[in-house]
């Protein structure tokens, strides 16, 4: 069942250079209790994606985004962009919560670990007891595997090492049970080591609180591992979407098949050539017209620049590239 | 295997300590161990990988051995030349020979200075030591270093904030291997980058390291490009090494538990190809008070008491010279790693 579904997002930003589309019709679903991956290089949209769900891109310079982004439950079911904003505040952590690349920007440094997890519950369970919020926040930091949580409870941020943060920050977005879980790069800024520890638990708590994750990666290796399907995103626009088997072993745009070539992998030769793609992403400014990879695609072709819409490859496959029956079959 | 190979760089038993100051009278309260005692070779065209989590040492390493932090005790020998003990005229000079690529490279131009200035400045430093010594020369000579690594004419006259990150690198690159060094540190050079973006600086390096016969000390965190791109690997850990090996005998045998934990955590992008993770428990120690023994005695999941009193030695194992492991129970661990069946 899809619990999220985005339709034609429309995110513009105003600047002294003018206004600025930085999403431009995005479309996804997110379903009940399964992973999706939002893949992109820097600068395509991922982070605006995840900030407009939550409505929190600054005004004004943010536009409110426009098009659709459904919730639904089964019990509830409203648009949230149309939502007035005191009811934001009850979806924000209770229904969506959010954990970011930086736990140490987005911990507040002056309150102790336990006052921010308390914080959480008492917005959203009012009626709770101390007593009763304090034992709930010792049984969530033991659930992210913090030892000795009852006096971590009483540590600051900065006593904490950037993996043990990342865990509290969990702890917080999952203090409420929310059913969505957006992960902005979680684990970019920690140690391959401490990586595979925050994917584990983030795995586990998945199985044990039955969320939908909407995992935000620039990390092919992390989507192959954690995600069951895959968005691709290039320059604000969804290039591909697909289940992840389809998009490692089947990619159809140029773009995806460009990014998993370019990445060494563990087997690939040593100094050999890697495959470049050229040129860079083009200015949000001077996009081209239709499709946005063009410019650095290696099968562009003239009908590249007309409009494009995604065409489904096969069921929950879907592709937005004009050309990709042809491509697919130069290479058979 | 390195016969005929010139011996470029020799390191031994090296140690950088930063004093630790505080309280009211500014006391030396301890020190960071953040290079404590690493000796290894390199030899002329080679590729060495420098690997660790943060804060194992590697950038401090690679620094040290520019002597950009004068080192604490061992010694650094460049062509045979011990650098510690040089005149520091004779230092600059022997830096023409030795240059660096930084992982920031938004922070390691001079946003005031234009790409074509910052470019020249290596040679207005070293002048008399090369045949460009008029201004036309250099700047003929910068145009074709520009072309080299992949950058337009026009680049000349701009600063480093017109150009993307990729961009940014090449001129960090070009302003490298302006003066034709023999040694390039390179510290995490594409870990700022976009991943295709990343490839075409890796292969823009490794096409200059074959034209220009450069060595590499490639320090990076991201364990698949160290393989792709390095000869050999030193893995790191607190300020040690704790395995080194030629990459494809590293990763095909990993000896030391910590570098079969890394191997192992490395996110490999195929679906398909899901490994068994073998995921360590709790953080790096505090390079300030680094555990006694072996230093990764408190996360490692065969840790036995001699573990916990002594340090082990880097010693090569199986008699093959080019595999050198710090672990007392290395073989011991190995064999039974290799045949699980068995037990």
């Amino acid at each position: 069942m899809a619990i999220l579904t985005v339709k034609n997002l429309v995110t513009t930003f105003q600047t002294d250079r003018g206004s600025v589309r930085a999403l431009d019709g995005v479309d996804f679903t997110l379903e009940k209790g399964r992973t999706l991956g939002l893949v992109g290089e820097s600068g395509c949209g991922k982070s605006v994606t995840s900030l407009s769900i939550m409505r929190l891109l600054p005004k004004p310079s943010g536009n409110s985004p426009e098009g659709e982004i459904i919730y639904d439950d089964g019990s509830d079911r409203f648009d949230i962009l149309k939502e007035p904003t005191e009811n934001l505040l009850k979806i924000r952590g209770r229904k969506i919560a959010m954990i970011f690349q930086d736990p140490l920007t987005s911990l507040n440094p002056v309150y102790t670990v336990g006052y921010q997890l308390m914080e959480t519950l008492k917005v959203h369970f009012s009626k709770m007891s101390s007593q009763a919020m304090f034992t709930r926040a010792v049984e969530l930091l033991t659930d992210v595997g913090i030892p000795a949580p009852e006096q971590r409870i009483h540590e600051y941020p900065h006593q904490l090492s950037g993996g043990m943060r990342q865990r509290v920050m969990i702890a917080i977005a999952l203090a409420c049970e929310p059913d969505i879980l957006i992960a902005d790069e979680p684990t970019t800024a920690l140690d391959v080591t401490i990586q595979a520890q925050i994917l584990d638990l983030m795995r586990n708590l998945q199985k044990k609180n039955d969320m939908a994750i909407l995992f935000i990666t620039h990390d092919l290796g992390v989507v192959a591992e954690m995600c069951d399907d895959v968005c691709v995103m290039y320059a604000g626009k969804v290039a591909e979407h697909a289940p992840v088997e389809e998009i490692f072993n089947h990619p159809q745009h140029p773009y995806t098949k460009g990014l998993l070539c370019s990445i060494p992998k563990l087997d690939t030769e040593q100094k050999s050539k890697l495959f470049e793609i050229e040129g860079m992403v083009p200015d949000l400014f001077s996009m081209p017209e239709g499709c946005r990879f063009q410019n650095r695609c290696p099968y562009a072709a003239e009908k590249c620049t007309q409009p494009q819409s995604p065409a489904q490859v096969k069921d929950g496959h879907e592709v937005s590239c004009i050309r990709h029956g042809e491509i697919g079959r130069n290479e058979e | 295997m390195n016969d005929g190979k010139k011996l470029l760089l020799s390191v031994k038993n090296l140690k950088k300590h930063f004093p630790i100051h505080g309280g009211v009278f500014y006391r030396h309260m301890g020190n960071v161990h953040a290079v404590d005692g690493i000796s290894f070779d390199v030899h002329q065209g080679e590729t060495l990988g420098l690997v660790g989590e943060s804060g194992c040492g590697k950038s401090t390493l690679g620094k040290a051995l520019l002597h950009l932090h004068p080192p604490t005790g061992g010694t650094v020998e460049f062509e045979g030349v011990d650098i510690d003990t040089v005149s520091v005229k004779r230092l600059r000079e022997m830096r023409k020979e030795m240059q660096m690529i930084f992982q920031d490279s938004m922070e390691s131009l001079n946003p005031r200075m234009s790409v074509g200035s910052i470019l020249e400045e290596p040679f207005i430093i070293h002048k008399g030591e090369h045949e460009f010594d008029t201004a036309e020369m250099r700047k003929t000579e910068i145009l074709r270093i520009l072309e080299e690594v992949g950058l337009h004419e026009s680049a000349f006259d701009k600063y480093p904030h017109e150009f993307s990150g990729g961009q940014r690198q090449r001129i960090g690159i070009a302003r490298a291997i302006a003066l034709k060094p023999k040694l390039v540190v390179c510290d995490e050079p594409v870990s700022a980058l976009d991943v295709s973006v990343q490839s075409q600086v890796l292969n823009l390096m490794v096409r200059l390291q074959k034209e220009m016969n450069l060595t590499y000390i490639f320090i990076a965190h991201n364990l698949s490009v160290v393989k792709y791109i390095a000869d050999r690997i030193c893995v790191m850990y607190l300020g040690r090494v704790v395995e080194a090996a030629e990459s494809q005998a590293l990763y095909e045998k990993p000896m030391h538990p910590y570098t079969q934990a890394l191997i192992s955590a490395i996110p490999e992008p195929d679906p398909a190809q899901q490994k068994e993770k073998q995921v360590l428990e709790g953080d790096v120690p505090s390079p300030i008070k680094p555990p006694p023994g072996c230093h990764f005695h408190p996360r490692c999941p065969h840790a036995r008491e001699k573990c916990k009193e002594d340090a082990p030695e880097l010693r090569s194992i199986d008699g093959n010279e080019g595999h050198q492991v710090s672990c007392h129970f290395a073989e011991e661990l190995f064999a039974k790693a290799a045949k699980p069946e068995s037990r």
